[in-house]
């Protein structure tokens, strides 16, 4: 048994309350033995990413909540020098301020960067998980519990809820091979979008085919554009090739082009012909 | 909440920043040795019955978590910010003998003792009288929103205590965030107590049951409730998403909640909603795809409209390719979209209004957006003109617009005794509108139409007002401002900054927990407190639950600083009035008492229990409600009329045709009888079509604050590291971002971060260049309310965008009557450029 987190990315809507609350909690506030206060700036111990996709008008702005992952294989704390980095029986990873003597070893060590410097204590700093709050009884972190949508839930791995929510979900970075213990739903996936028209008459086409042809995996995805002629493909794989392809029956299909998912994709205006 | 700590007292305060005493949710708070250690969200007792919107899609309901917006819970860092004010301060060169005006801002400020302070407010009081003859040459700021205790911030109380002491000028509100709507829809549709805006009452019974298609136009819910309200905005769209709804989001800018929610953006240049609006007119009536017989029965001139539209008045057919070349949206997508509306049950969402309804000639483009919403049968099931809102007052008439007992929202928190003064058209002889305030201190007489404040009457705007309003008037000769907030929340903050250090001005008296915006001019300040810092009552009903909370001292108060009501009442004890403000615990209690709480809880019960929130209805209970009530959501009793009147207008009808402005102004351009769209004229050259755009190519709009409620919080450091709140220059300031698109960026050689410099004829504002793609090309975008920083005469480091934003009538002369006194706060022209770097050296 041992404490996980779970974050749904389509949840988050960049309130930024987690990280504020974050802030609220361990700016000037000393939790020793768990954790020494927080610098008033440049901390982050969750830090909201921020991502705008696309370009005008296929914009969307995606927020991911990143923090320590208290990994089971978690590379700070062979990093150590000082064996300031312990892993709990319940999965939580803390540096233990007292014993820290500001190497900044684990900010290298650490892959996701969610260590910080604390250069007035001279110290190594990061996400607690709460530890101090969980072990007086508290049923969730701060950032869980100042989260207006549940898009952080907090839970023991054994709890058949979560384990099927885990089932569902992924780890950021698994390439990291860290055995994080926070653990992510719908985490951003290219998206290859655009607006169908006929531009003879100036009308969208409305239930155009587009298929995206996945040039490295040889999948087909494929989708309808709507009534404004719009179309997104959506949950693509980052860093493929795809071959687009758009049809209209009574109208001369039309093989796009080959995009490449480096990032998120408005392929603009695609006119369509009607065949006469 | 979850915590066991026996050693943390828990304290409630206010969640919400709306002022007048209106609170949204509490906030929990936890402190340990008279030290603030934590601010939580307030969890609704699990023993509350929540309400649940029953529809044929489901149950919808909100979760007993509150969680206010990011700078609610980050207010405590407002205590000891930097600028908080802890002593009085007086002006280094200002005495009564000495007043030196022209260095408002300028000299610094020395700390004097209270009793000092208070002795020269009562002398320059006693000698206004004197030399003026009357108090009438005091001019009262003293309106907008603020901290939301019920009697200890609210900051108001200037018009009670100068009313007390035989008359003032009181300074009053406009419809700030829904300008259009109260200038122009009203002559569409009336709505006089709802601010021009149709009526909200059960709404939500019908948008999650019936409507398709949700037009956000300009509508951010996720940005501007969330002070007032905290984050119900998001479940509201998350009821709105679940209820398979589609979003269409039409603003220049992708805002925060279109970023997230919406499933098409449709941008389009600032100013021009109403071309829009036009082409999906002629759309529909080229196609027949309008509710013909809902036109007959409930409308009157449509058929003027329609001659304009067609072209058949002006030559000009209103096509969608007239439309592209002004607004920018596709001549397909308009198409798409008249078609899409016209097919599905569509309404269209605000919160009060986006940028279109702070523009210049924002009332043409609200009263052609009502009447292309009447076109298809307005109140139609699905099809209504929606606010996201959530409580009685200022949108429904009868029932809120969530399920709640009336008896909750009449009686169920008590309201400040000094309230009246705030809404109200004002009952003194001697007042001006607030957008007009510069120019009656200027150039006075100024001349207007409406009192302006947010409840008058659609006639009101056919009286002319005047200021000074009679020859043996003074004019205004002293400011009591208690908000702070006008030269960063009002437009033309230069002019109104000119008007402060004016040499008719003897004496300003600014009461605030802040040295910010507006007090950098006064010459006397009073420091005022937090919500931290004293008992007081929290009336939570600015959101969608309703309750009482006790609020506890948490700290002792900072410095030397007293409330608001403490201030008023030391101050009135002086002059000899002091009966008009009562013992606060006396004040607190008569206040409870009036509450529903109070048949079931004691005044010292209820200090005890500190909190109380009411019962929603079940759903049963809800439906026999309405029934009792005779509501039916939003417009459908009016779309259900047979003979389609009962409208607040002259003929009880929509009117396409406004018969009141045919009657009273019939030649006017601006604001005809039948609306038209207007680039430019007399009153605002606002357009890339006038010659001004050739210096200022790009159309700056202003949305409400993501990380601020307008002016407030913008000192809070831990906002300020969100990279949307401010910009980090090469010199280390963080700057207010300035959202520009890569084409324009490039043009201008501008990179993300760079110190950016935005100006027009009115002055200079800097920014952080934001570099994205969520502004459309032409247009750039700037939240108001960001501090004030001068560090050269007309030129400000801090962002305060509306400093060069429009005056209500740019080239008004003195003696000339305005008669739309509307605020302009977006959609102005402005140039940008990179800042030389060497600019900033030594700042």
């Amino acid at each position: 048994m041992g404490k996980v987190l779970i974050i749904d990315v389509s949840e988050c809507v960049g309130c930024y309350c987690c990280q504020i609350v974050c802030k609220d909690e361990h700016v000037g506030n000393d939790w020793s033995p768990y954790a020494k206060p927080q610098p008033d700036t440049g901390h982050f111990w969750l830090k909201v990413d921020e991502m705008e996709r696309g370009t005008i008008p296929k914009v969307k702005v995606t927020y991911t909540p990143i923090l320590c992952m208290h990994c089971d294989n978690a590379p700070c704390i062979p990093a150590c020098p000082d064996n300031a980095i312990v892993k709990r029986e319940d999965g939580i990873v803390l540096i233990k301020p007292e014993k820290c003597s500001g190497c900044k070893l684990c900010l290298d060590a650490c892959p996701y960067g969610v260590i910080y410097f604390n250069s007035e204590l001279n110290i190594a700093q990061k996400c607690t998980l709460c530890a101090h709050l969980l072990d007086k009884g508290w049923s969730e972190t701060r950032c869980v519990g100042a989260c207006q949508r549940e898009a952080l839930i907090l839970g023991e791995e054994g709890d058949p809820k979560i384990k099927s929510l885990i089932e569902k979900s992924e780890v950021f970075h698994p390439e990291y091979g860290t055995k994080p213990r926070v653990y992510y739903l719908n985490l951003p996936k290219p998206f290859i979008a655009g607006t169908i028209v006929d531009s003879s008459i100036r009308e969208c086409v409305e239930g155009a085919t587009v298929v995206a042809l996945d040039l490295v995996e040889g999948v087909r995805h494929q989708t309808v554009s709507d009534e404004f002629g719009d179309f997104w493909l959506r949950d693509l794989k980052w860093m493929h090739r795809y071959l687009i392809e758009v049809s209209k029956e009574g109208y001369a299909s039309k093989k796009v082009c080959v995009v490449h998912t480096a990032k998120d994709v408005n392929l603009g205006t695609i006119t369509l012909t009607k065949l006469i | 909440m979850v915590s066991n700590d026996s050693d943390v007292k828990i304290c409630y305060v206010s969640g919400g920043l709306c002022g007048h005493s209106r609170s949204g949710p509490p906030m929990e708070v936890h402190v340990k040795d008279g030290k603030i250690i934590r601010v939580l969200p307030f969890r609704v007792p699990d023993e509350v019955r929540l309400y649940k919107i029953k529809t044929s899609k489901g149950e919808f309901t909100r979760p007993r978590r509150t969680v206010p917006a990011a700078f609610m819970l980050a207010h405590k860092k407002r205590v000891d910010s930097p600028n908080r004010l802890k002593y009085p301060l007086k002006r280094v060169d200002w005495s009564p003998e000495n007043r030196n005006p022209q260095n408002r801002g300028k000299s610094g400020y020395v700390r004097i003792s209270w009793d000092e302070a208070i002795e020269i407010i009562v002398n320059e009081i006693k000698r206004i009288k004197e030399v003026y003859g009357t108090t009438e040459a005091v001019l009262v700021q003293a309106d907008g929103h603020g901290q939301s205790g019920l009697l200890h911030t609210f900051h108001c109380y200037g018009h009670y205590l100068f009313d007390k002491l035989g008359g003032y000028t009181s300074q009053v509100r406009n419809p700030d965030s829904w300008e259009g709507y109260y200038w122009g829809a009203k002559h569409v549709w009336g709505f006089d107590a709802q601010v021009g805006e149709p009526i909200q009452d059960a709404i939500f019974d019908d948008i999650l049951e019936n409507c398709e298609m949700l037009i956000f136009s300009g509508c951010d819910p996720e940005t501007t409730p969330a002070g007032f309200a905290g984050q119900i905005g998001t479940i509201m769209c998350r009821w709105i998403k679940q209820a398979g709804i589609k979003i269409v989001g039409i603003s220049p800018d992708l805002n925060y909640a279109e970023a997230v929610h919406a499933d098409k953006w449709i941008p389009i240049k600032p100013n021009t909603d109403a071309a829009l609006y036009l082409a999906i007119a002629y759309t529909w009536i080229k196609e027949d795809t309008y509710d013909k017989k809902f036109v007959q029965t409930h409308c009157i001139g449509f058929e003027e409209f329609k001659k304009y539209v067609l072209g058949e008045e002006d030559g000009v057919p209103k096509t969608p390719e007239w439309a592209e070349r002004i607004c920018g949206v596709p001549v397909e997508t308009i198409k798409a979209l008249a078609r899409a509306w016209a097919k599905k049950r569509t309404s269209l969402a605000v919160f009060f209004g986006g940028p279109k309804i702070r523009g210049p000639y924002c009332s043409e483009v609200a009263r052609i957006e009502a009447i292309v919403l009447s076109m298809q049968g307005l109140g139609k099931p699905g099809r209504q003109f929606f606010r996201f809102w959530y409580r009685l007052g200022l949108g429904c008439k009868k029932l809120s617009p969530i399920p709640r007992y009336p008896e909750v929202d009449a009686e169920g928190t008590p309201p400040n005794f000094a309230e009246p003064y705030v809404y109200m058209p004002p009952t003194s002889r001697s007042f001006v509108i607030k957008t007009l305030v510069p120019e009656a201190i200027l150039n006075p007489p100024v001349s207007w139409y409406c009192a302006g404040s947010i409840i008058c009457p659609r006639e009101d705007q056919f009286t002319k007002y005047t200021f000074p309003p009679s020859k043996d008037h003074p004019g205004i000769h002293m400011i009591w401002n208690e908000n702070a907030c006008w030269t960063a929340c009002w437009s033309n903050g230069y002019k109104m900054i000119e008007a402060l250090r004016s040499e008719k001005i003897d004496f300003v008296v600014g009461i605030h927990p802040w040295l910010e915006n507006d007090l950098l001019y006064a010459d006397l300040i009073l420091p005022a407190q937090t919500i931290f810092e004293h008992d007081d009552i929290v009336p939570v009903n600015h959101t969608d639950i309703v309750g009482l909370v006790y609020q506890d001292k948490c700290i002792e108060p900072v410095g030397e600083s007293k409330s608001d009501y403490e201030i008023h009442r030391l101050i009135a004890e002086k002059l000899g009035i002091g009966d008009a403000f009562p013992p606060p615990e006396e004040a607190l209690k008569k206040a409870y008492e009036k509450t529903l709480a109070a048949k079931k809880m004691s005044w010292e019960e209820f200090k005890k229990k500190k909190v109380v929130i009411y019962d929603c209805p079940t759903p049963e209970e809800w439906e026999e409600i309405k029934r009792k009530y005779n509501v039916k959501p939003g417009l459908t009793w009016f779309y259900e009329m047979p003979e389609g009147k009962g409208l607040e207008t002259p003929t009880g009808k929509l009117e396409f045709y406004s018969t009141g402005l045919a009657e009273h102004f019939p030649d006017d351009k601006e604001r005809p009888p039948l609306p038209r769209y207007l680039p430019h004229g007399e009153a605002h050259q606002e357009s890339l079509s006038h010659l001004r755009a050739e210096k200022y190519p790009l159309l700056l709009m202003s949305n409400h604050p993501r990380w601020r409620l307008h002016s407030q919080g913008d000192d809070i450091s831990w906002t300020r590291e969100i990279p949307t709140c401010k910009v980090k220059g090469s010199d280390g300031y963080l700057y207010e971002p300035l959202w520009i698109h890569p084409i324009d960026a490039e043009k201008r050689g501008i990179k993300s971060g760079d110190v950016v410099m935005i100006f027009n004829e009115r002055g200079v504002v800097l920014g952080g260049a934001y570099v994205t793609e969520r502004i459309m090309p032409g247009t750039v975008y700037m939240d108001h309310g960001a501090n004030h920083d001068p560090i050269e005469d007309k030129v400000d480091r801090g962002g305060c965008i509306n400093l060069i934003a429009p005056p209500p009538h740019e080239k008004r002369i003195a003696g000339m009557e305005v008669r739309v006194p509307e605020m302009c706060a977006s959609g102005y022209l402005v140039e940008v450029q990179k800042l030389d770097e060497d600019y900033l050296v030594g700042e």
